[in-house]
């Protein structure tokens, strides 16, 4: 038996974990759900907001703080549904030879880092858009609108820094993935 | 279920092999075993007629294992001793050279590590040029490398 004999039988002879394919086949199913359950939540979160936004004017008037996050969510909602809808383009190309997977993978690995980029730009307009609203219902005195202001205010800064911290961890995966997959198009 | 799911359930042990070659977080394999699992359940119907699924399977594991990256960010990089026995349970724990293949393998540039997994598997260097999108020589040159590299790891243990 030569050296490559050896290594082979010796690789082929590693015990494995010992799982019944119905386990497995089982665990597979549970993470399919969860992928959908969480697929699921956004949708009902879009949906729960838009119907929020469309019904509330039949029985009363906006609160300042509804008509504060009303622009924002015009631009947010289209924005993160487009990018969420590109995203589930993913799985089918696991199948392609690796060269050809390594190519369309570090596209998508790119257009993902505009989108992360875009994540960090979203959060921070919103804050300066909140400031702003501060600012100018701040010269008006402290009213209703300046209380709505300050609670968007509070509320902006929290998601850009909880936007930050999400970016930064998927950007440094994404950089990763992206120089592994760069060494398989050489 | 998928008319070829039973075959796939053939392949297991290849699909843990491959897993094993690319994560040695006992967790974050099965993590990876089940990601390998879902794309093979989506991808099956591109099966086509003539392709042998192993070679189809396998092909689906090593792309996700290229692309898994998160077992760098959640785990430590290098495997100690608890983690590197609850991965080869019973008796292969005090298998000395297993252990140290397993991570010889994990070391190895990706490039070279994809060509001696599927080597290790059986398969010959124009499958392996298949699989992987290489050419025949492509092949061979990364092969030589690769156990060229296993070899100086080895010089090195000794």
């Amino acid at each position: 038996m030569d050296a490559d004999d050896r290594l082979r039988a010796l690789w082929q002879g590693q015990s494995l974990p010992v799982l019944a394919p119905a386990q497995l086949l089982a665990q597979m199913r549970r993470y399919q759900w969860r992928l959908r359950l969480r697929r699921a939540l956004e949708l009902a979160i879009t949906l729960a907001a838009l119907i929020w936004f469309a019904l509330v004017p039949l029985w009363r008037a906006y609160t300042p703080l509804e008509w504060l996050q009303l622009p924002f969510f015009g631009v947010f909602l289209p924005v993160v549904w487009s990018i969420n809808l590109r995203r589930r383009h993913n799985w089918p190309l696991a199948n392609e030879n690796s060269r050809v997977y390594a190519g369309l993978r570090l596209a998508q690995l790119r257009n993902s880092l505009r989108e992360l980029r875009l994540a960090d730009s979203g959060a921070l307009a919103l804050l300066i858009y909140a400031v702003a609203v501060q600012t100018l219902t701040a010269l008006r005195g402290r009213d209703a609108w300046f209380d709505a202001a300050t609670t968007l205010v509070v509320a902006a800064l929290l998601w850009a820094l909880a936007s930050r911290l999400y970016v930064k961890a998927v950007r440094a995966r994404c950089h990763r993935e992206y120089r592994n997959l760069r060494r398989l198009r050489r | 279920m998928h008319a070829a799911w039973p075959e796939v359930e053939r392949c297991l042990p290849q699909l843990w092999r491959t897993v094993r070659g690319y994560e040695a977080n006992p967790a974050l394999q099965e993590e990876l075993m089940q990601e390998v699992l879902l794309a093979i359940w989506r991808s099956l119907d591109k099966l086509r007629e003539s392709e042998r699924l192993a070679p189809f399977v396998l092909r689906i594991a090593h792309n996700l294992g290229a692309s898994h990256v998160r077992a760098a960010v959640r785990a430590p990089q290098r495997l100690d001793l608890d983690e590197a026995a609850a991965e080869l349970p019973g008796s292969e724990a005090q298998d000395e050279e297993m252990r140290w293949l397993l991570k010889a393998v994990r070391r190895l540039p990706l490039p070279l590590r994809q060509v001696l997994l599927l080597q290790l598997e059986g398969f010959d260097y124009r499958e392996i040029g298949e699989l992987l999108g290489l050419g025949v020589d492509n092949v061979g040159v990364r092969a030589h490398r690769a156990r060229k590299q296993l070899q100086e790891m080895l010089d090195g243990r000794r």
